[in-house]
């Protein structure tokens, strides 16, 4: 025994001795770009089988021959790296995302984690390196200009208000536009049109993508309705936002600060006169602190942030102050089991300004024309004013600002929990439960004081001070259980995913108005009387699902599924709504006729068709009675009729495209056709007047977009040090009510003199009044009654960027355009009251005693063709400068500009809308919570401003 | 056993399945019809809910008639402008929702007179009457206002003369029903007054002055709840906006309707003086002017005894309109200047006329000498009385079109009913007038009230004649 264990450690260190004497030890240390170290990256020594993996600090040592040899350095996800050794010890290697294979796996939802190559759909993504720079505050605002196809409009530069989302045109005339976004799996509240009841402050609505947590993205990815967003059923019309967030990575503790201080400057631009920007607006100040920790080890990581940003505008009286706090985490439990959580906290608090449909709006009424008599002005043209008028103004603005009160609160906490269980290989079983709750407070205190200085009532007026207050509490709950199986088998691949999915809302409001309020009392107590309303609405969206995606030599691909969806708004006599999905796609790349061609790297067809659909507002479907306190009694008064056959509107895509790349990928194109069609749309359309009965929302009409998504990325140079690549989208739609299903039309928002309807033949929305037209001598010589003057939504509009880098130093330009929509220019129709009108009038006609503004409606419709610069953004990367300062790892640098530049082809911003979400015809809609938003009515708001913004981030 | 332990574990899984249903507590919150009918106080309710519903007629209305008469014009404001340049059409909205908002309260009120009151065990035969009242000032203001409307779902569109005298027959049901109740009586007064019906006007006139010499009905407002007075934003309440401007001689009635913390003025749908106007009107159709001019002073003494309010309306504006009491006012170039009509709204209280207020005084009446002479002071006594409660745009002779929505609809409507009507004789510009700034004189063009005794015998305007 002894003899043997000798031979053997003379063996042993014979060995050894021999490989001491014939190789030699390097060592190096493998980062990232930002100079964060990698963990797990494989270390081959080319043409062998020795190697390592990196450790938990990025750090690796190998021994290789004493001569010679190259080590190749891979990672999933991170372009492989050969490097020559030459007489080297230390080898210290940056690695740099592989776009190719980063874009190839696509997380789709409910349909899980697909490769790109896999997919019969155009599916875009934002991940967090897109996101890099720039300034998050919410998501619709953070993916203006990032999503190729999809448009997103700003319709104010109050904080935290409702702006327009467009995809594939507008797909209903009854609710909102806006996507479902689901946070790690759980669906959130994602309201962006006013509520069931709200504080009248003219338009400014509180939007609740305005908080959906942002600040820790790992990956967005936006699924467009139709065969993509099939599997999530009865609520998924308008698309899919899907937001992974950040789980941390293992390895040492990382800590990064990040700060950005900026100033705010309104925009001057879309004011017909500058003395808006004189008097009304200032130098805003922003300044945002972050903090956030990550790291973990092999079984635990972890990611935790802290934030506090606030905004104190540009315009006196407004601003917007936020606090998050939040986490994500994974845990491996076993071989098995892993869990993954997120949660977050925001604390958000907007202090606005009353806005458009007020009597003193965000201009303060200068743009409209004050009323110069009453103010003691020399006269209502701002242009003219004398010194002493400006200081007239200047008083009555910081009297308006100082003394209104508008304030809204939100308090927001969402979390998510996901267990994955691998149950054989191949088959995973995962199940996620979340929950969003949102808790606002919107409130309005008018003094009589406020009320003096705004000129509404006498001064001495003692009995008219009012709080409105409403509180809304929101729950959403969400579970989804799935199971996901692969498979290979000869050519074919498998993936087959099926499970059920529920999310239940439960939406909360209520109203308090008070009159008589005691003069600097803040309680509801103190007033001589009080009102108070409720709104309720809850819903159950339950189904289940199942999707096959079947390959054939990784070169073609057939996925085709369904869904099954219950839902507690649909009417009684109404079945459950099955979802049908199919789609192909032939990756003619893989074929070898072109596997070696120089010039074509990826060739791709790919063609489907989907349906999704929109769930109807709950308790549309019964008929009941209107019973309303009216002057201490109870009054009973018909309501809605019902539909007991209520159904969701069924949105169906037929889409074909080709994603080719060319020249190493060196130029990318997507094109794609399409066509969806909301069948049995849900319109809230009248009866005969002669009925009495208010509108019904009933499964009446047939709305169809079509278009062409063209988007095309060209990486112009690409080598070590310098970068240069460019993106472009056409996105050309045309939008038409096919069928209005034999009702009337209807306005869905606007003026009595100039409204947004829908018709027959016509685009949703159209805009319809009188149209004059002039004779010789410039008086009306005859008018169009219900003309079609234009219509909201674009032609085609598309979105373009640039990215630059050289060495360290980083370029992002971001912007987006449109053409062929309209807008009404509201504020041009006040003017015209006011005698500050331009000459787009005939003399003769040009006055409210020549002419009636009825009648001239249509002159007051612009073309809003736009390009708006969004973004520009200088980085620069100082790890180089920090690496050896003490406890630093890295620091950069960035300065950005927001808004910076534009053109336009209106008078007024293209964007706005003053009413925000508002629908401004009381009485011919009565529903206002999630309503159709077509915008176009520009006025009696301000811009989303400029911003200059410096930011500095650390990490230790 | 293992069996059993299944069985066990399936029946718990079942349980707890039911305990977690997510579609647990998904009801509609709001009250079915069907869950009122026969409850007690259910017709009371109803009740409540038609005047709420006569808030809403009365907002719809008065804004638009008040600017399709002389009476206000539409300075700067997004209600309506076509009324007030008599530019009336089938396509207009508002004349829309006029016809829906009658059409509703009609509506209603038959869905409680057959269902709702029927299964009340605590219906009272006088809330039979209420409601059978409701059905028929829908139909009064359809024949006073539309050149034809139908009176049921998609039915056929029914002449004035149809849906007042239908109108009639309701107000003579709930008359039979309640028989002391003077609303009634003036509602029939009104309804045969329009009907040119002058014996049973004049009868149910004296019937009601009889029953209460005092007597008014009104529609109130709920200024927390709503509906509020929109009429009264319009007049008083958006400040410096200043949307609806009164002509110059009326200026003194002006604001009818204020808000002063959540009170909100009344709009009045029945007077007594309506009575006594119509008394008046039927002795000046029998040429006789002393009873006549009798018949004025006692309406004189019925305004005077109505009082007036002090409001500070100081917030008001008249932009370049003549404002001040140094403005005298003439009706047109050939009637003379009169002052005290218009007032200054900057130095303290004013007195507003929140029922009647009116110009005339007793030495007016007294002087007069000819029916023609009377019948123009009596219909000027009527637009200043009734200033803001929508009844000089039917004095007027002006109907209102069937919209387009019920043609689109209702097979029925025919090309004729989609034309507004607006007696040749008056004039689009109702409310112009001509101000010398030099001398604070104000000179209406078109004096309205001797427009229409000229055209007094025409079949649409001053029905006694």
């Amino acid at each position: 025994m002894n003899k043997i264990l000798l031979i053997c450690l003379m063996l042993l260190f014979g060995f050894t001795a021999e490989s001491i004497a014939q190789e030699r030890t390097v060592s190096g240390q493998i980062t990232d770009e930002s100079g964060e170290s990698i963990p797990g990256v494989n270390i081959v020594l080319k043409g062998t089988s020795v190697g390592v993996t990196s450790d938990i600090e990025g750090n690796w040592k190998l021994s290789v021959p004493s001569e010679g040899g190259i080590l190749i350095f891979s990672y999933i996800g991170l372009t492989a790296q050969e490097v020559e050794i030459g007489n080297r010890s230390i080898i210290n290697v940056t690695m740099r995302p592989d776009v190719q294979q980063l874009t190839e796996v696509v997380i789709t939802g409910l349909g899980g984690a697909v490769d790109r190559s896999k997919l019969t759909t155009t599916v875009n993504t934002v991940n967090s390196d897109d996101l890099k720079y720039t300034p998050i505050v919410r998501i619709d605002q953070l993916l203006q200009s990032k999503l190729p196809n999809t448009q997103i409009l700003q319709s104010s530069g109050a904080p935290g208000t409702t702006g327009v989302i467009r995809g594939r045109g507008i797909n209903s005339a009854l609710t909102g536009q806006q996507p479902v976004v689901y946070v790690d799996g759980v669906r959130v509240d994602n309201l962006n049109t006013q509520g069931g009841l709200n504080v009248a402050t003219g338009g400014a609505q509180s939007s609740s993508l305005a908080d959906i947590p942002v600040d820790q993205i790992d990956d967005i990815t936006f699924l467009k309705g139709g065969a993509a967003t099939t599997l999530y059923g009865s609520d998924a019309a308008n698309g899919v936002l899907l937001i992974t967030t950040k789980k941390g990575e293992a390895g040492r503790t990382r800590i990064s600060y990040e700060a950005q201080l900026g100033a705010i400057n309104g925009t001057g631009d879309y004011f017909v006169f500058d003395e808006v920007k004189e008097l009304g607006f200032r130098t805003g100040f922003l300044n945002s602190q972050a903090l956030n920790i990550s790291g973990g080890n092999d079984a635990i990581t972890y990611n935790f942030f802290a934030k506090y940003r606030d905004d104190n505008s540009f315009q006196f009286g407004q601003e917007e102050r936020r606090y998050t706090i939040g986490g994500g985490y994974n845990a491996t439990i076993s071989k098995k089991l892993n869990y993954q959580g997120s949660f977050s906290y925001i604390s958000n608090n907007y202090t606005r300004l009353p806005n458009a449909n007020s009597s003193f709006d965000r201009t303060f009424g200068i743009d409209q024309g004050l009323p110069a008599g009453q103010l003691g002005l020399s006269t209502n043209k701002p242009s003219d004013w004398t010194a002493e008028d400006k200081d007239i103004v200047s008083k009555l603005i910081r009297d308006v600002a100082s003394l209104s009160d508008i304030t809204t609160q939100i308090r927001r906490f969402t979390n998510s929990h996901k267990f994955s269980y691998d149950v054989i290989e191949g088959l995973s079983i995962n199940a996620i439960i979340g929950l969003d709750f949102r808790n606002s407070r919107a409130q309005e205190i008018q003094t009589n004081e406020y009320l003096v200085a705004q000129l509404s009532v006498a001064p001495g007026t003692t009995t008219e001070g009012s709080i409105e207050r409403v509180d809304r509490s929101f729950l959403s709950t969400t579970g989804t259980i799935s199971a996901n199986w692969t498979a290979k088998v000869g050519d074919f691949t498998f993936n087959t995913v099926a499970g059920a999915q529920f999310f239940r809302n439960v939406d909360d409001q209520q109203e308090v108005i008070t009159t008589n309020q005691a003069e600097t009392s803040t309680t509801i107590n103190i007033s001589a009387d009080q009102s108070v309303e409720d709104f309720q609405s809850s819903v159950v969206n339950y189904g289940y699902f199942v999707s096959e995606n079947i390959g054939w030599k990784d070169k073609v691909f057939l996925d085709i599924g369904f869904r099954n969806d219950f839902n507690t708004a649909f009417g009684d006599d109404a079945s459950s709504k099955f979802y049908p999905k199919a789609g192909i796609s032939y990756n003619i790349s893989e074929e070898d006729f072109l596997n070696s061609s120089n010039i074509i790297s990826n060739l791709k067809v790919r063609g489907s068709f989907g349906r999704a659909g929109n769930f109807p507002p709950p308790y549309t479907r019964d008929a009941q009675l209107n019973a309303n306190a009216f002057n201490g009694q109870l009054a009973f008064q018909p309501g809605q009729v019902g539909s007991s056959v209520l159904a969701p509107e069924e949105l169906t895509t037929i889409e074909g495209g080709v994603d080719l790349g060319l020249l190493s990928d060196r130029i990318n194109l997507e094109v794609t056709y399409y066509t969806s069609t909301t069948k049995n749309a849900l319109f809230s359309a009248p009866f005969a007047p002669s009925f009495g009965s208010e509108n019904q929302v009933r499964n009446l009409g047939e709305i169809e977009n079509k278009g062409w998504e063209i988007y095309t990325r060209v990486n112009i140079i690409d080598n070590n040090d310098l970068k240069l690549s460019a993106n472009l989208s056409w996105n050309k739609q045309e939008n038409v009510v096919v069928s209005g299903g034999g009702a009337p039309e209807f306005s869905v928002g606007g003026f009595t003199f100039l409204g947004s309807f829908i018709k027959e033949g016509l685009p949703v929305g159209y805009f319809r009044g009188s149209q004059p037209t002039f004779a010789e001598d410039g008086s009306i010589a005859s008018v169009e009654e219900n003309a079609v003057l234009g219509k909201p939504t674009p032609d085609a509009f598309g979105s373009l960027g640039i990215n630059a880098s050289w060495r360290d130093l980083s370029l992002f330009v971001s912007g987006d355009y449109q053409y062929g929509a309209a807008a009404v220019n509201t504020d041009e129709v006040l003017r015209f009251f006011r005698g500050l009108q331009d000459d787009r009038i005939p003399e003769a006609s040009n006055s409210p005693a020549a002419a009636s503004f009825f009648d001239l409606a249509g002159v007051w419709v612009e073309d809003t063709d736009f390009l708006k610069v969004r973004n520009i953004t200088l980085g620069y990367d100082l790890r180089s400068l920090v690496s050896n300062i003490g406890i630093l790892r890295n620091a950069s640098i960035a300065f950005t500009a927001l808004n910076p530049i534009n053109f336009h082809s209106s008078v007024f911003d293209p964007e706005i809308t003053g009413s925000g979400s508002n629908n401004l015809l009381p009485g011919t809609n009565t529903r206002t919570q999630n309503a159709v938003t077509t915008g176009g009515f520009g006025f009696g708001t301000v811009s989303a401003p400029r911003m200059y913004i410096f930011t500095l981030r650390l990490g230790l | 056993m293992k069996k059993n332990i299944l069985i066990i574990l399936a029946i718990f899984l079942a349980l707890s399945c039911e305990e977690i249903d997510p579609t647990r507590d998904i009801n509609n919150p709001n009250l079915l019809l069907e869950n009122v009918i026969g409850s007690p106080g259910s017709v009371n309710s109803w009740i409540v809910g038609q005047e709420r519903q006569m808030a809403i007629v009365y907002n719809q209305v008065l804004e638009l008639t008040e600017l399709g008469s002389d009476n206000y014009v539409n300075v700067q404001t997004f209600f309506n402008q076509q009324f007030d340049r008599l530019n009336i059409t089938f396509q207009d909205a508002d004349v829309n929702t006029i016809a829906f908002r009658i059409a509703d309260l009609r509506e209603s009120g038959k869905i409680g007179l057959n269902d709702v009151f029927p299964a009340d065990p605590t219906a009272t035969p006088e809330q039979e009457a209420q409601l059978q009242f409701y059905v028929g000032w829908a139909k009064l203001l359809a024949g006073e206002l539309f050149v034809a409307l139908p009176d049921e779902g998609a039915g056929a569109p029914l002449s004035p003369t149809e849906n007042l005298n239908n109108a009639v027959s309701d107000f003579l049901a709930a008359e039979a029903i309640d028989g002391n109740n003077p609303s009634y009586k003036l509602a029939l007064a009104r309804a045969y007054h329009r009907l040119g019906d002058q014996a049973n006007a004049v009868t149910k006139a004296q019937e009601a002055i009889a029953l209460d010499p005092t007597f008014t009905r009104t529609v109130e407002f709920d200024g927390t709840n709503l509906p509020d007075n929109d009429f009264a934003d319009g007049l008083f309440q958006r400040g410096n906006f200043d949307d609806y401007q009164p002509l110059p001689r009326l200026d003194f009635l002006d604001p009818k309707y204020f808000v002063v913390g959540d009170e909100e003025s009344p709009v009045y749908i029945q007077k007594i003086e309506e009575a006594y106007l119509i008394i008046a009107e039927g002795q000046l159709a029998d040429g006789d002017l002393a009873g006549a001019q009798t018949t004025m002073n006692i309406l004189l003494n019925v305004v005077a005894a109505r009082g007036m309010a002090m409001l500070d309306d100081a917030v008001e504006n008249r932009n370049e309109r003549p404002t001040g009491t140094s403005v005298t006012v003439r009706a047109s170039a050939a009637d003379a200047f009169k002052a005290d009509l218009v007032l200054d709204r900057q130095s303290g209280e004013i007195p507003v006329f929140t029922i009647s207020g009116t110009s005339v005084v007793s030495g007016d009446v007294t002087a007069l000498t000819t029916v023609t002479g009377a019948l123009e002071l009596l219909y000027l006594m009527r637009q200043e009385i009734f200033i803001a409660e929508g009844r000089r745009f039917v004095d007027l002779g002006i109907r209102i079109p069937i919209s387009e929505n019920e043609m689109l609809t209702n097979s029925n409507v025919t090309d004729s009913d989609l034309q507004a009507f607006v007696p040749s004789f008056v004039p689009t510009d109702m409310d112009a007038f001509t101000f010398d700034a030099g001398t604070n004189e104000v000179t209406i063009t078109h004096n309205m009230n001797a427009v229409l005794v000229a055209n007094r015998t025409d079949a649409n305007v001053v029905p006694f004649f």
